[in-house]
């Protein structure tokens, strides 16, 4: 499938088959609306069989963006293009510790109901497996 | 360094041990009706966002029956938290009134965050759902006083433990102590994974699970018995489960002779009003040791001992 080439900008890749369009919502925050941009769904991969990719112009992620994008997907690539040259390659670690990024999915929490950043330690990272450090709940971000 | 009481976990069992050892002298203290001045000059603040009986007294009387003074507020009502002032600034303002605070919130995790803003020691009463690690230490201190030692127990934890802040904290510090624990619950009202995950990650300690505490009544040394969390259901749900569970003398028929049965009240229905005249019923008694157990750890943390 051809597709038009990015010549500066993002491409995050093996998003997880499906997690393409919701790693979209996730963005749609960060983007101008202006961007031109192409999600990819079912695209073989050797590695995943079938995986999801975003291409999008002119956007570069920021860490705490790329790092909550590697809590719902953590095998994802981010490639950095600049004058249609891949510049940098990111695989987001996961760190053992979260601050602010996600919210904590206890709506008791105090960090939801008086806005206090919310802050974890990440208890597995495949699957991804989030302690409040507030609260002590336990998920998995999706 | 101040030190807060927010986890049980902030605890060691040695620093639990120790505080026993103080708890019995303040026990003394009280029989002799001896006159304590320890924290002469000193305030504590109860700051009370949620109903209390036993955990606000118990802790004015603590901290009276040590020489000091109280102030604070048993609801909302009448403070600036109804005018909307956060948690944030409310344990700022008050911290600067004090020596020391007890704080109970409906929130899970608030006593962390008022231990973030305040710069005196800060006593977790009762966060939400979450944990009530001064509940546990009384808790222990009954079971210690009663049983004579951990070793060998087998503790019977039922009722509501998916939103029994008391069961959670008493079921990692029992856990810690190496205790044996079953726990029966009605279904829906299991204990949250992360409890169990906790139990068996940290602790390698995997209790026996049912919906019935009938089915481990008889092996029980210690029947720790909750109500329903009526504040953090919905009516429906609270009505669903309201008469689920009821320990009766019938029941007791089947325990050890001298087993003890506990519950850190308020009771509603859970417990029939007759085991009140059972010699093994020792709620009381237990409600009771909340007294010299809060007045060793205001002591302990203020370092005037």
């Amino acid at each position: 499938m051809k597709t038009q080439m990015l010549v500066n900008g993002t491409v995050i890749d093996h998003l997880p088959e499906g997690m393409g369009l919701h790693c979209l919502e996730i963005l749609k925050k960060h983007l101008q609306g202006s961007e031109t941009l192409i999600v990819f769904i079912n695209v073989p991969s050797s590695q995943q069989k079938k995986k999801d990719m975003i291409k999008i112009q002119d956007f570069y992620l920021d860490d705490a963006t790329s790092t909550y994008l590697s809590l719902l997907a953590p095998h994802i690539t981010i490639n950095i293009i600049k004058d249609a040259q891949v510049v940098k390659k990111i695989n987001p670690e996961i760190p053992f510790e979260i601050k602010g990024t996600i919210a904590c999915i206890n709506s008791r929490c105090i960090s939801n109901t008086e806005g206090y950043t919310p802050e974890y330690d990440v208890q597995s990272k495949e699957p991804v497996i989030l302690k409040c450090k507030y609260c002590e709940f336990e998920f998995t971000p999706g | 360094m101040k030190k807060d009481l927010v986890n049980i976990k902030d605890l060691s069992n040695e620093e639990i041990m120790k505080l026993f050892v103080v708890a019995d002298e303040m026990n003394q203290a009280i029989q002799n009706e001896q006159k304590l001045d320890l924290c002469k000059g000193k305030i504590l603040a109860t700051l009370f966002y949620e109903a209390s009986t036993r955990t606000r007294l118990s802790f004015e009387s603590a901290m009276f029956r040590l020489g000091g003074s109280v102030l604070g507020f048993s609801s909302t009502e009448g403070s600036s938290v109804s005018k909307g002032e956060s948690l944030a600034d409310t344990i700022r303002t008050v911290a600067s009134y004090s020596d020391v605070i007890a704080i109970r919130h409906p929130n899970e995790g608030s006593a962390r965050v008022a231990s973030q803003f305040s710069n005196v020691p800060v006593i977790n009463g009762g966060d939400g759902g979450h944990q009530h690690p001064t509940q546990t230490l009384l808790d222990l201190y009954t079971i210690l006083k009663e049983k004579g030692s951990f070793a060998s127990l087998n503790v019977l934890i039922s009722g509501d433990l998916k939103f029994g802040r008391t069961t959670h904290s008493l079921a990692i510090s029992l856990a810690r102590f190496g205790v044996k624990m079953c726990f029966a619950s009605p279904p829906g009202l299991e204990m949250p994974d992360y409890i169990m995950r906790t139990l068996s990650d940290e602790f390698k300690v995997i209790p026996k699970v049912a919906n019935n505490m009938r089915d481990f009544i008889h092996e029980a040394d210690v029947i720790y018995v909750t109500r329903v969390q009526r504040e953090r259901l919905g009516e429906m749900e609270y009505l669903k489960f309201r008469d689920s569970y009821v320990v009766s003398e019938e029941m007791l028929r089947s325990a050890k002779k001298d087993a003890i049965v506990l519950h850190p009240l308020p009771r509603v229905n859970e417990i029939a009003r007759d085991v009140d005249q059972d010699p093994r019923a020792l709620y009381f008694k237990q409600a009771y040791n909340g007294v010299p157990v809060r007045m060793a750890l205001i002591a302990t943390l203020l370092g005037v001992l």
